[in-house]
């Protein structure tokens, strides 16, 4: 096995372990292993020793899981590699599940036990403002995308002769060719399609940022508004900047066939853009939090100081993890245990919205593999 | 302006929201002609029922303190409320009655009674009380 399949296991692996051993550190204070609290249970003993075990747990198997595969990978052949990454970060995410699910449940039990939010002080509160504020940057930012989709797109058609007659779909950890096809017009626009369907995924996740509901910290109103609408557009632009840079990187598919420059330049590329990405969103979940919960204010508000706390939604959340509300038409919001949104599973079109991508994903392979 | 919704208060949702948006006419909070959120909008933060927030838009229209537009969403009502004339004055009256009549009941005290009104009255028009 060469250096880059060293690199593109660990460059996956290692954001991956550090964003699930952390992530109870990165949510809102007002939840606990996707239960709600009130904020100042965030820092109870029993509920911060919850999240040491789990980090020192999930941080360990993480470790272990990274140094077992890159001891496997200098043994295993290249039949079995090709699973060896799909495997190690299936693992890393079941430990991560399991444990998860086990403090959730003893955070329920301790929530019966102690209440953990006080019943009379329940309060939702809404900016009326919200909407006229700026939560996401322009879709127009979405212009170079499409130009350099249809920049990809003229390339193939206007030197569709002087592609190879066979096309690479699929390379090897080594940089072999996998899966081989013969040329057609569908096959030499792949990239293309692909390009199209990120764009379209980006496009519905930058809507979902502007679009996902308020939502307000009762206890302190002011400050978590402002942080909220800082934290919306710092994950704005990442989306539009990565997705640029990965729109790109789907371009420099056909020019590496066209031009046949060397697949080990290339694949530097293509891992450059990879580290970049995956770096900027471990630490833009450092800097933000969820929610931007981990923002620091140059100047704060007071806090509200008639003790009220956010409403109790437990029961709304299928294992603290996925938001069914059918009074709620709120589609997207905030996730609970994580960063990032997720959808209220309760609306048909959240269903659309969620398997859409995957049957589009599972159809252009079935495509590509037909040739 | 910041709207409060308490969900163990007796005080049912749609009420809580009208009175809020009301009062934040008073205080000057909500400008005239200042957009509202729309109802799909104001329902998915709040994690309510269209029709409750619809009831409260509906009543607020009725009552004259917004516009609903088919284009432009919900407006606070651009020009100043019609004064407090006698229809509003008999209405008022009648609303107040058995408000004071279960003070009475309960013997709060004339000046206490009177006190309370001034101050809620100066908390909206911001004068020192």
């Amino acid at each position: 096995m060469n250096g880059i399949g060293f690199a593109l296991l660990a460059i996956v692996t290692l954001p991956l372990g550090v964003i699930i051993t952390c992530m109870p550190y990165l949510t809102r204070r007002t939840e606990s292993f996707g239960v709600s609290i009130e904020e100042k249970y965030f820092d109870d003993p029993e509920i911060s020793a919850m999240r040491r075990t789990y980090a020192t747990v999930t941080g360990a198997v993480s470790l272990l899981v990274v140094i077992a595969s890159l001891i496997a990978a200098a043994r295993l052949d290249e039949e079995q590699l090709g699973w060896l990454l799909p495997a190690a970060v299936g693992v890393m995410l079941a430990v991560h599940l399991a444990l998860y699910l086990r403090f959730h449940f003893r955070m329920r039990a301790m929530k019966k036990q102690r209440g953990l939010v006080s019943a009379g002080m329940q309060q939702t509160v809404v900016d009326t403002e919200f909407y006229r504020e700026k939560r996401a940057y322009s879709m127009a930012w979405f212009i170079p995308h499409l130009l350099v989709a249809a920049a990809t797109a003229w390339i193939c058609i206007a030197y569709y002769d002087d592609f190879p007659d066979r096309i690479v779909m699929q390379y090897g950890m080594d940089g072999t060719p996998t899966n081989v096809v013969d040329k057609s017009p569908g096959i030499v626009l792949f990239p293309v399609w692909i390009q199209l369907l990120m764009i379209a995924i980006f496009t519905v996740v930058n809507y979902s940022i502007s679009a996902s509901k308020q939502q307000i910290d009762a206890a302190n109103p002011r400050n978590s508004l402002r942080r909220n609408l800082i934290f919306r557009r710092k994950w704005s632009a990442f989306t539009l900047v990565t997705g640029f840079l990965l729109i790109v990187l789907f371009g420099s598919i056909p020019l590496q066939q066209l031009l046949g420059f060397d697949f080990n330049v290339q694949l530097a590329f293509i891992l450059s853009i990879v580290i970049i990405t995956l770096l900027w969103a471990v630490r833009l979940g450092f800097v933000t939090g969820q929610g931007g919960s981990r923002i620091r204010l140059p100047e704060e508000a007071p806090p509200a100081a008639d003790g009220k706390v956010n409403r109790d939604d437990d029961k709304y959340w299928i294992l603290g993890q996925f938001y069914f509300n059918p009074d709620d038409p709120a589609l997207f919001l905030e996730k609970r245990f994580g960063i990032g949104w997720t959808l209220n599973f309760a609306r048909p079109l959240a269903w659309i919205i969620f398997l859409a991508p995957i049957l589009v994903v599972v159809l252009l392979v079935y495509l590509a593999e037909r040739g | 302006m910041l709207i409060q919704i308490d969900y163990q208060s007796d005080v049912p949702i749609y009420v809580q929201l009208t009175n809020q948006i009301i009062e934040g006419m008073a205080s000057g909070e909500l400008k005239p002609g200042e957009p509202l959120p729309s109802v799909r909008a104001l329902a998915a933060d709040l994690g309510i029922n269209l029709h409750t927030v619809n009831k409260a838009y509906t009543h607020l229209k009725q009552e004259g303190f917004i516009q609903v537009h088919r284009q432009r969403g919900a407006l606070v009502r651009p020009d100043p409320m019609p004064p407090a004339d006698e229809a509003f004055r008999s209405r008022l009256e009648s609303q107040m009655r058995p408000i004071v009549a279960e003070a009475v009941c309960r013997r709060m005290d004339e000046a206490d009674f009177l006190d309370m009104c001034r101050r809620i009255y100066r908390h909206f028009t911001k004068e020192e009380s």
